[in-house]
């Protein structure tokens, strides 16, 4: 299991760096420009005058901090990338090995299916906590550097429940992966569920439907403007992640074991 | 939905070479999916060492090597990783056969498997298949892709792990190569088994062509058994027989013969038989 995890860290870990450098350039951006534009009074009555379904998608902060700006610019989308990521990874590492047939090498080894399926759990959710975690170390560093204090606790908090999205999310494309062999499609379903979920997850909010329904989109459990504006963080929500991730990886395990793995 | 094979029962004995005989399509693959776990069957079971395929199917393949027909490999990465890959995963540190069988089929384990044709992945995929010197080998299309050199070089391998005591379980659709190292022959025609037996019996279940040469006028042998002429010219007579011979001998015993060939059928005769004529088992 550590051998077929180490193998798959390095063959992916290429395909992570460029993640993380287009992450990272965007963060980059949004903390040295904060000091030209975000303390504008324009940019805070502009998001003032924005329709309340797009204020929604943001969440409610006030932009002229360097926290609600962080917010708005980065954190808001960030487990909109993380559940593409999670996607993408999803359908290269099991959907891929069974449309190429290197699944039958890697199979025809003594490693059982929920080896397999584990592994690409362990290196997928890894990548997505690398990936938080890089997040987090460039907002400490680039703020200092920016001459400003760092709300450390308040990054954390905020892409450890980010973290806990993509996490619910890569499962459930992982789960998606486990009974589908074409990764384009796989890859397809990803992306369109991850942005409709999005969006959705905002419209929702702004036609105020009912809680029952909102609590279905793993986004609504994503609170972000609330942390980083020091409301804190409801736990209930992040305990609904945890568990939602846990289930769809015993969902995914079993069905790959029940399948067929034809060629 | 259809399953591909269908009351197929058979046995590899220790140290044998089974042939898994049948056109494209005839549940060969499919056979081979399900005794390596990668096929669940609708009904029956498959052991491999005595071992229940559905429910100890890694102890099974850490005891077996398993060479898919067509191979796919991981590219961008070099047969000695996959090798090491593999081994690791058998929880092994080393495979005894390597040296030996990476220099007899001169398989380029340094190079990039995104950059090796056909035959070299064929090649690559063989070494790991075999090198940890596994007690049963499942090789689907063993010598596809590979040249006349390496075809070669593959079926004495096979040849000589059996005669060390390994099972073997090689599925082909080239009668050459299974006519070369197979002891027993399984032959597949639409996901049934319809022959299972040594080549030996299987060409003997098929005519033999006799020709003869008689001093003076060749005896009558029409009516005795399975004869059938088929050429007379003067006291030499060629003709076709098949099963049991002593009634021919019989007939046969009074004349006077200056000389005789007996042609065996091939294998391929006697696969074209089975599929042409659509006899069954």
């Amino acid at each position: 299991m550590i051998g077929l995890v180490l193998d798959l860290a390095t063959r992916s870990r290429v395909a992570l760096c460029w993640w993380l450098l287009g992450i990272l350039s965007m963060a980059c951006y949004v903390v040295a420009v904060y000091d030209s534009i975000g303390s504008l009074q324009d940019l805070r009555n502009l998001f003032e005058q924005y329709p309340e379904s797009i204020r929604e998608m943001f969440g409610e902060v006030d932009v002229g901090t360097m926290d609600g700006w962080i917010h708005l610019e980065l954190l808001s989308w960030i487990p909109l990338v993380l559940g593409m990521y999670g996607g993408i990874f999803a359908a290269g590492t099991i959907s891929r090995e069974s449309e190429q047939r290197t699944v039958d090498f890697i199979l025809g080894l003594p490693i059982s299916r929920t080896q397999f399926i584990g592994s690409r759990l362990i290196v997928g959710l890894a990548n997505i906590g690398t990936i938080c975690a890089a997040i987090f170390l460039l907002l400490v560093v680039g703020v200092l550097l920016t001459g400003h204090t760092p709300s450390a606790d308040r990054y954390a908090l905020a892409l450890l429940n980010a973290f806990l999205l993509g996490a619910a999310l890569f499962s459930g494309y992982v789960l998606i992966a486990s009974f589908t062999d074409e990764q384009s499609r796989v890859t397809g379903i990803a992306i369109g569920v991850t942005l409709v979920l999005y969006i959705a997850t905002a419209a929702l909010g702004a036609a105020e439907a009912p809680d029952w329904l909102k609590w279905l989109s793993p986004f609504e459990h994503y609170h972000s403007a609330s942390i980083m504006s020091g409301r804190g963080v409801p736990i209930l929500p992040q305990v609904a992640l945890l568990v939602g991730t846990i289930m769809a990886s015993a969902a995914a395990l079993y069905s790959y074991n029940r399948r067929d793995i034809a060629v | 939905m259809s399953r591909g094979i269908e009351d197929v029962t058979l046995d590899v004995r220790r140290g044998e070479v089974l042939g898994f005989l049948g056109p494209n399509g005839a549940g060969k693959t499919t056979a081979i999916r399900v005794i390596m776990g990668f096929l669940r069957p609708t009904a029956g079971t498959a052991e491999v060492l005595g071992l229940d395929v559905g429910h100890r199917s890694v102890e099974v393949r850490r005891r077996t090597g398993y060479l898919p027909g067509d191979p796919a490999l991981y590219a961008g990465r070099t047969g000695w990783d996959l090798l090491r890959l593999a081994l690791k995963a058998r929880g092994l540190s080393e495979a005894p056969l390597t040296e030996r069988i990476v220099a007899a089929l001169g398989a380029p384990m340094d190079r990039d498997v995104k950059k090796c044709s056909r035959g070299m992945r064929q090649k690559i995929a063989l070494v790991l298949a075999l090198a940890h010197d596994p007690e049963v080998l499942v090789l689907d299309e063993p010598t596809g892709g590979l040249d006349p050199l390496g075809q070669r070089a593959i079926l004495e391998i096979i040849d000589e792990r059996a005669s060390v005591g390994r099972t073997v379980l090689l599925s082909s659709h080239i009668l050459s190569e299974v006519e070369q190292v197979c002891d027993r022959v399984a032959i597949l025609r639409e996901g049934r088994l319809i022959a299972l037996s040594t080549v030996a019996s299987l060409r003997s279940q098929k005519y033999r062509e006799v020709t003869i040469t008689f001093v003076g006028d060749p005896p009558d042998l029409r009516g005795i058994g399975e004869v059938e002429i088929v050429w007379q010219h003067e006291n030499r007579l060629t003709f076709r027989v098949r099963g049991e011979a002593s009634q021919l001998l019989g007939a046969l015993a009074a004349a006077e013969v200056t000389d005789v060939t007996i042609a065996e059928p091939s294998l391929e005769e006697v696969f074209l038989d089975y599929y042409r004529g659509g006899r069954d088992p």
